[in-house]
């Protein structure tokens, strides 16, 4: 749980520990138009039948195409199309975040339990474990922790080191879970593993990286339950992934656009004088 | 749920830790009358006006310090103050005098101020005080008045058994370093609450007396609760300079200027971005306009795309 400072430093912005949302379906290579002749006009068609509401049919298509295709081509161009709408989960995260500008926060749904406190003070005791094992001095960890935002993206690390010209060169991000999810981030040993195991995480690392430039981040798990000492405490060295960042980029920019669209619309309809009772009739 | 039925579950699940039922059960004897006023009362202070944003750990914490060291949290003997959202312990001048008591001393404070006759004159065993009190300057129990005029607290502590008397002067410089800076009294809202502002004199006398104690040869043997409330308050004092660090955010200009041109390198060889460098200091620091302003033209030496 974020303290009340630290969650208005956020409103608004895309965060890494949420980042997760804007990225459905991003490993999924771009379908490309040439997949057969005609296709183009095969597009064309679906998306004019589509918006005056007719049925997609193979018989309606040649009529409309004047040319010929069989059913599994027309599929094909189908799923081109369903690939090019935006996935649902980044209009509602992008909703949420234009609502950020125009709510402040409600203190009653930010609560904490016994569990998330204790998980945050071991956080701390985690970054200390961090910066013995690598020799690198973690500062802003904590309730020091630090917001650093560019261009409505934004992190929040459990942890920024820090070079010789004061600029942060690298960040953490701790997780003390339950002992299962704890088990669970043991089987992770590298960049790959955590993109594949723990998505959230990879994406709130790469964000990180996005934001203040770093070549590398450090990602910890600690449970100080464990029986065995070996089992309390893992990190990895996260390396950034530029191509990864790029397609992030993408959907943050779209996730922005669809954002201003959305507080414009709110804006718009509040500006609008309420229906008189004759109009409403 | 409104927001304090949310606050009274937080508090209420915390006082049911296994780990601070166990400790309480110890301290009070596991008598469960004294058990259930105690948690009542933490709840009470929980939700009260300058602490119902400390986290529920940190003042159950506070209470059971006081059970420790058996000063109640009330009479002027013991207080709960608030560090940046996480409450301490602080002991106050009666506390301090009957810890001491209990410990074989006897313990006086006199607050000097400015209006007053004072010096000191020797050193060592041969240092000599001249102190007269100016009664009809002196408005002690104007919290404004007394800050702004204290000179320093005289602090004598008489061993009961041996009826040797010590006396040290702790000057204000060093209680201000504790108590004027304390986040406590900043707001003028916190400032209705905290015990610094309110009682000064007696806040000044406390924080003397523990400078002197602390200082002073204890025995443990005879005096654990002393050298227990001399360690809680240290980590008070230690919140209370932390808190200030976290406050003073600002970038100094001498380092600024030696760097400056570090950041322009780096921009210029198209390692980051200006937005980028201003993101990052702007996160961890209160830039001025004119840093910030600097910082922005770094944006002039980024390389055109495509030369990165």
């Amino acid at each position: 749980m974020l303290d009340m400072d630290m969650l208005l430093a956020r409103a608004g912005n895309f965060t890494g520990s949420q980042n997760h949302r804007l990225m459905a379906g991003w490993s999924k290579p771009k379908p490309k138009l040439n997949i057969f002749e005609g296709a183009l006009n095969v597009y064309e068609a679906i998306k004019e039948l589509q918006a005056n509401g007719e049925k997609i049919l193979v018989g309606t298509i040649n009529a409309h195409t004047g040319l010929k295709f069989n059913g599994a081509q027309i599929k094909s161009v189908q799923d081109i199309i369903k690939a090019e709408k935006v996935p649902q989960g980044l209009i509602t995260y992008a909703e949420e975040k234009a609502l950020e500008e125009l709510f402040n926060v409600d203190p009653s749904l930010n609560f904490s339990t016994v569990h998330t406190r204790n998980g945050e003070e071991r956080e701390v005791e985690c970054m200390e474990i961090l910066s013995e094992k690598t020799g690198i001095d973690f500062i802003n960890t904590g309730e020091n922790q630090a917001h650093i935002h560019v261009n409505g993206v934004g992190c929040t690390p459990d942890g920024i080191a820090i070079d010789d010209i004061d600029m942060i060169y690298t960040g953490a991000e701790v997780k003390c879970k339950s002992p299962l999810e704890h088990a669970h981030s043991l089987f992770i040993n590298n960049t790959n593993d955590l993109k594949e195991q723990a998505f959230d995480h990879f994406v709130q690392c790469q964000t990180g990286m996005l934001v203040t430039g770093s070549d590398h981040w450090y990602f910890a798990n600690y449970n100080p339950y464990a029986k065995s000492e070996l089992l309390q405490f893992k990190y990895i060295v996260v390396q950034r992934d530029d191509a990864f960042i790029a397609i992030m980029q993408e959907r943050i920019n779209l996730a922005k656009e669809i954002k201003a669209e959305f507080l414009a619309k709110v804006l718009e309809n509040v500006a609008k004088p309420a229906p008189s009772q004759a109009e409403a009739a | 749920m409104n927001q304090i039925s949310v606050r009274e579950t937080q508090v209420k699940d915390c006082l049911e830790l296994e780990a601070i039922s166990q400790q309480l059960s110890s301290l009070l004897d596991k008598n469960p009358r004294k058990m259930e006023a105690f948690k009542t009362r933490m709840l009470k202070i929980s939700l009260g006006f300058g602490l119902d944003k400390c986290t529920p750990e940190s003042i159950i914490n506070c209470g059971l310090q006081a059970l420790t060291l058996d000063l109640p949290l009330e009479h002027g003997q013991g207080y709960i103050v608030n560090y940046g959202g996480k409450a301490t312990f602080d002991a106050g001048y009666k506390g301090w005098q009957i810890l001491a008591k209990r410990a074989g001393f006897s313990v006086m404070a006199d607050v000097v101020y400015s209006c007053d006759e004072f010096s000191q004159d020797g050193f060592g065993f041969n240092s000599e005080m001249i102190f007269k009190q100016n009664l009809g300057l002196r408005k002690g129990a104007n919290d404004v008045w007394a800050k702004a005029n204290l000179t320093g607290v005289i602090v004598s502590v008489r061993e009961d058994e041996s009826d040797k008397t010590t006396t040290a002067f702790v000057p204000a410089d060093m209680i201000n370093k504790i108590v004027a800076t304390s986040p406590s009294q900043k707001t003028d809202n916190a400032k209705k609450f905290s015990p610094h502002s309110n009682w000064a004199e007696q806040m000044f006398k406390a924080k003397a007396i523990k400078q002197v104690l602390s200082k002073f040869p204890i025995d443990l043997a005879v005096a654990s609760q002393l050298a227990d409330a001399i360690g809680i308050i240290d980590a008070t004092e230690i919140a209370a300079q932390k808190q200030v660090a976290k406050d003073d955010r600002s970038y100094p200009d001498e380092r600024f200027e030696e760097v400056y041109p570090k950041w322009k390198a780096i921009v210029q060889e198209g390692k980051k971005d200006a937005i980028t460098i201003l993101s990052d200091l702007a996160a961890r620091f209160a830039l001025t306009k004119s840093q910030s302003n600097k910082l922005r033209e770094l944006k002039n030496f980024e390389p055109i795309e495509g030369e990165k």
